[in-house]
């Protein structure tokens, strides 16, 4: 009988499984110590309430939602391709308004805007998502804030990115034990 | 009455947590707590144990939310009343309990190394979609001094460097890969190192005959060994021919 372990294309997706669960662990890490800094930087408190924030993907979910393993993933997905898009406009807010100086700040930013593109390419390559189709977002729009809203938002996006790092890596768990030896999560259930 | 002591904790993680309080002076007199739980704008249930009775229950309705928690506790009282509250955040209060079932064990044939297994806590529902890392501390017990290892994976360690023939204390720690913060020590074990076995123990006399056997020309004859042997049975056989004599002068005695 042949061992699912032995099927070449199983074998990839499963060490796909474990380098995307150690790349969404390590996300977490990064941005866990970003938001240190970020509060310290901007001089703001972490109790701070932000619900006032819109335009961030939250990543509350249902703790029994009936998801199934690729759509929760595909969720993921749309996310971190927003993530792309407001890290972008963090670094350019934080180069352009709050700290100019800062280049070490904003290098920790760009660190993690590249470790999320990594982390959507191979939320793709799991679902079986066509890279094509989604474009990245244009140029940030910046302005229309005043610069505590800049601040603010630019903490939620840390906060919720966190939160989504940990639950990808619970997804991705899931997903991987519970369909031992089977392929990826297929079924790209992505809104472009 | 003085304000409350509140704690809310989950170990149960991504269930829900429960919150637990008490005064920290006695008042005397009969007091009722009510506890509120908001999520956001929503309110939550927070179900009370039967036993003990300062301690709810709250089940997660949503799961990876930034929106903060608070919890309100008031006490009353016929004197007044007075409240506390706790504000956080869903993953700061994640605290598992303790591993259970710490193991230590010797190894075969080595003098420095110390085999620990331990499970999960049996309280943390899904280690598989949460898995746990450990911290694993372990010292003679002759010594303050505690080593420390932390594992990322696995509920087993071997200890390569341990003190041969020296008992030791372990103990194990337990905490989300990602999130929340250390469980505390387990029970703790305590294993020594294996140890070659003892040469069979012997008397003096032994030891001196086994070292200088058929090359020492004061080795003591066989016969001095068989005669002392002689000699403890010979007693014995003296007494029973001493209480046959005895039983046959009886006998002669009757029957004269």
């Amino acid at each position: 009988m042949a061992s699912a372990e032995q099927n070449p294309v199983t074998l990839h997706h499963h060490k796909l499984y474990n380098r995307t669960i150690l790349l969404a662990r390590k996300i977490h890490g990064d941005v866990a110590s970003l938001l240190e800094s970020y509060v310290e930087k901007q001089g703001l408190d972490r109790t701070i309430c932000l619900d006032s924030v819109d335009g961030v993907p939250s990543a509350a979910t249902q703790p029994e939602g009936e998801m199934t393993a690729a759509e929760r993933l595909g969720a993921g997905l749309q996310a971190y391709r927003a993530f792309q898009a407001l890290l972008g406009e963090v670094l350019e807010e934080q180069r352009t308004h709050l700290t100019p100086l800062d280049t070490d700040f904003h290098a920790s930013i760009h660190s993690v805007l590249l470790q999320v593109q990594a982390l959507a390419r191979q939320l793709e390559e799991l679902l079986g998502c066509d890279r094509l189709a989604w474009e990245a977002a244009g140029p940030p729009a910046l302005g229309g804030l005043s610069l505590f809203q800049m601040k603010l938002r630019g903490l939620k996006v840390l906060q919720e990115l966190a939160h989504w790092a940990v639950r990808t890596v619970r997804d991705l768990h899931q997903v991987a034990t519970h369909s031992p030896g089977s392929g990826p999560a297929r079924g790209c259930q992505v809104q472009a | 009455p003085k304000e409350p002591v509140l704690m809310c904790r989950s170990n149960n993680y991504p269930k829900g947590f429960y919150c637990s309080w008490h005064l920290p002076s006695p008042t005397y007199i009969p007091n009722t707590f009510n506890i509120t739980v908001m999520h956001g704008p929503r309110e939550l249930v927070c179900e009370k144990d039967a036993f003990p009775k300062n301690r709810c229950h709250i089940r997660y309705h949503q799961l990876f939310s930034t929106v903060k928690y608070k919890v309100t506790l008031t006490v009353t009282n016929a004197l007044g009343h007075t409240h506390t509250a706790l504000i956080f955040r869903e993953f700061t209060i994640i605290k598992p309990d303790p591993p259970e079932n710490v193991v230590a064990k010797p190894v075969a044939n080595n003098p420095r190394r110390l085999e620990v297994r331990w499970q999960n806590p049996s309280s943390w529902p899904d280690p598989e979609s949460f898995p746990l890392k450990f911290f694993l501390r372990y010292r003679p017990l002759i010594l303050d001094q505690w080593q420390h290892v932390e594992l990322s994976d696995g509920t087993s360690h071997t200890i390569t460097d341990a003190y041969a023939g020296k008992e030791y204390i372990i103990q194990v720690a337990a905490k989300d890969n990602d999130i929340g913060t250390w469980s505390d020590w387990s029970v703790a074990a305590h294993a020594t190192p294996w140890m070659e076995e003892p040469k069979h123990l012997t008397t003096e006399a032994q030891a001196a005959e086994t070292t200088t056997s058929g090359t020492s020309s004061f080795l003591p004859p066989p016969t001095t060994k068989n005669c002392d042997l002689e000699a403890v049975v010979g007693s014995g056989a003296t007494a029973l021919t001493w209480a046959a004599g005895l039983g046959l002068a009886a006998a002669g005695i009757l029957f004269i």
